[in-house]
């Protein structure tokens, strides 16, 4: 049968139409909001990428369970597009290009080093995407042309900052470890910590508040390592010989189960004439509480999120849930920077909802005007609101002490501080 | 800063120890080059895979690590067989751009092959754990680890293996005279070609037993063995190209300086103390602390 030339006209528009909407780039995203997530995806730090990659995962799962996301009154589906960082600052820059000029996501958000977001933070810039950054570094939001004048501005940082960090570790020193181990006098503190921006920024959060409370800690030693170093010895050889009361190991996860393993072990300092930590709340993931084993008994951590521990506070309220949900999709408890890329997405959705449209001006607009409630993250106030002035949001620190436990052959943490929400004291090993 | 007589030997301590990986390394690089002429960038990941396999044996089979090493080394031994045989020898005789090209590639495909086994499992890094970690050997001052002076043992037990068969048996002078010179070893009708083969052998193997040792006292990744090897690199321009004297000497010389270095002028300086102290060596002995092919 011979078709008819209206037909076959038909016909030919229907096969162009549909190659232009395999071949054009984004076409396919007009019905779904497309949130674009950039982290480790190869690289050393592939590991905690995962963590992200999936938390990220189960939020747009959970968004397009209830419908979607409304934009302009129509329900729209959520896209998670995967933008891998290589955990290198070059492959940050491709990986952030390739989800902006590509996959032309809505919204950019996640990460875990801070050099590599900051690596890709002119691209953002240029092109004025919204973007949700979650490692620590407070120069997202504090650059001079980044920070001061929000209306310029389209990063939102979610995650404590490393001064942040600091300033919480000098203030738990004070109140929860002095008192023990030198009542009445100055604390001797040692640092071994990460030669980077974020570990410099960490001890500077650490002096900053010191001389702003006046704080009875006296500072014996200040070594420092460079990033991905495993072996510590000669540093700590040379801190136990200043006789600190505690020494605060300041890296990743797998430098800080060296640090504190060597510490102990191979150098000889004695948990019982130093508390060891707090360490840095990045390591708080289930295979810390793996890895460090029972030579980890008695140390602490400075923590945003705790894998195990659920403090009575209406702001820690989501914890379990969370975990709960996390597990029963993956078999697996989530790491603090899956749960800032988990939050992320809910934030990005809730922005473009309040917006009413994806154009990327009115999201920011929308994300600068946030309040809405808190999702994972503990925050002071109970909602997620960015200040107006850095962008940053008011975590809620807490600290929390490591115990063997015999039956699961693993540590457990129990929360210590701040007193009004600990649920046990401090105890000297 | 507390300069007591304790600080100082267990600094020393933990010179040696490293000096002593370092040791391992750059003989088997040493080994290579000597021979083949051949600069081998991929060293560095055969000693990850080591670590690796050791762990893999260990927790697979339950044995002891450090018998678990036997297996690893022989594999990775047996894997630089391998990368000889089909890698570079097919090379031999071309531009050495060739070689120097196919040993960067070695180091993606080995980083790549491993990090797809060992990320599921031990995201970003692993130890291997031996029975001894709490067990101590008193030196008096310091009280030192099973675990390393087992490292110790074995590192220098396999040092001195190697030298003997170096330099007291018929193969070791077939390898000797192979360095030297090639083409009158080939006139004297040693099989070269199988004196490489072996050379890249025991090399790769060395550097294994190298990770696993390292993998013992320190964590790694299947992107740690970049700054060792290049360190090994370093140890052997320092100690002389080819000789396995100089990189005995000059391994030990490096974890020494380094430990100390730490120590006084802080982690930091770590790399860079080291890389100083071959500028300056090369100042004195621009040929190395032993002429090249000792």
């Amino acid at each position: 049968m011979r078709m008819s030339y209206t037909a076959r006209c038909a016909g030919a528009w229907v096969v162009a139409g549909a190659i232009a909407g395999i071949l054009v780039p984004g076409s396919a995203s007009a019905q779904t909001v497309r949130l674009g997530l950039i982290t480790s995806i190869t690289g050393p730090a592939a590991g905690t990428g995962a963590d992200q990659q999936r938390a990220a995962t189960l939020a747009v799962e959970e968004l397009n369970a209830a419908g979607g996301v409304t934009v302009g009154g129509a329900k729209r589906k959520v896209e998670l597009v995967i933008g891998d960082d290589q955990t290198s600052r070059e492959g940050a820059v491709s990986g952030v290009t390739r989800l902006i000029v590509e996959d032309k996501v809505n919204v950019v958000f996640g990460g875990l080093g801070s050099a590599f977001g900051m690596a890709a933070l002119p691209l953002i810039q240029e092109r004025g995407i919204p973007y949700i950054p979650t490692p620590s570094t407070p120069l997202f939001t504090r650059t001079k042309d980044m920070g001061p004048d929000p209306t310029k501005s389209m990063v939102f940082h979610y995650q404590a900052t490393g001064l942040m960090y600091g300033a919480g570790t000098a203030d738990f020193i004070a109140e929860g470890l002095r008192p023990v181990f030198a009542p009445g006098k100055p604390i001797r503190v040692a640092w071994l910590y990460q030669d980077s921006p974020f570990g410099a920024e960490y001890v500077r959060g650490y002096t900053d508040r010191i001389k702003e409370k006046n704080l009875p800690l006296e500072t014996v030693a200040t070594e420092r390592f460079k990033v991905g170093e495993t072996d510590y010895r000669a540093q700590l050889t040379k801190i136990k010989a200043l006789a600190p009361q505690v020494l605060v190991p300041m890296g990743f996860r797998g430098e800080t189960v060296a640090m504190v393993q060597q510490a102990v072990l191979d150098v000889g300092i004695d948990p019982k004439k130093v508390a060891i930590g707090p360490v840095c709340a990045c390591v708080d993931d289930p295979l810390y509480y793996k890895d460090l084993g029972k030579i980890g008994s008695h140390t602490t951590i400075l923590s945003v999120y705790s894998t195990y521990a659920t403090p009575k506070n209406p702001a820690f309220a989501r914890w379990p849930d969370f975990r709960a949900s996390f597990q029963k999709r993956y078999g697996v408890l989530p790491g603090v920077l899956g749960v800032s890329a988990y939050d992320a997405v809910h934030i990005a959705a809730r922005a473009i909802e309040r917006a009413g449209s994806l154009d990327s001006q009115r999201v920011i607009a929308a994300l600068a005007a946030l309040p809405v409630d808190k999702y994972v993250m503990p925050i002071r106030s109970g909602k997620t609101l960015f200040d107006p002035k850095y962008r940053e949001v008011d975590f809620y620190l807490i600290a929390q002490q490591f115990f063997w436990d015999e039956k699961l052959k693993e540590l457990r943490p129990r929360v210590v501080w701040p007193h009004d929400v600990a649920d046990a004291k401090y105890v000297h090993p | 800063m507390g300069l007591d007589a304790a600080s100082l030997l267990q600094v020393l301590v933990w010179g040696l120890v490293v000096g002593s990986i370092y040791v391992l390394l750059a003989t088997g690089l040493t080994l290579i080059f000597g021979v083949m002429k051949l600069v081998n960038f991929a060293h560095g990941e055969l000693m990850m895979w080591g670590a690796f396999l050791t762990i893999l044996i260990a927790q697979s089979t339950g044995v002891n690590p450090y018998v678990a090493m036997i297996g690893s080394t022989a594999a990775v031994g047996l894997l630089g067989v391998a990368i000889e045989r089909l890698g570079f020898r097919p090379l031999r005789g071309t531009a050495k751009i060739n070689e120097i090209f196919l040993s960067i590639a070695l180091i993606l495909v080995l980083q790549n092959a491993l990090a797809r086994f060992f990320v599921p499992y031990f995201r970003e890094n692993a130890q291997i754990r031996t029975p001894y970690a709490t067990e101590y050997f008193s030196l008096g001052l310091v009280n030192l680890r099973y675990d390393f002076v087992i490292l110790l043992a074995v590192a220098w037990a396999i040092t001195f293996g190697l030298w003997f068969v170096l330099f007291h048996t018929a193969p070791g002078r077939d390898v000797r005279a192979t360095s030297q010179n090639r083409a009158a070893a080939l006139l004297m009708g040693i099989d070269v070609r199988r004196i490489d083969m072996l050379c890249f052998g025991i090399g790769s193997a060395l550097a294994a037993l190298a990770g696993s040792l390292y993998g013992v006292v320190n964590p790694f990744s299947p992107y740690a063995g970049t700054i060792p090897a290049i360190k090994a690199f370093a140890v052997i321009i320092l100690g002389g190209l080819g000789s396995v004297p100089g990189a005995v000497l000059g391994g030990l010389l490096y974890g020494v300086v380094e430990s100390f270095g730490t120590f006084f002028l802080g982690g930091s300086w770590r790399d860079a103390i080291a890389f100083v102290l071959l500028i300056v060596v090369l100042m004195v002995r621009p040929q190395g602390i032993f002429r090249e092919g000792a």
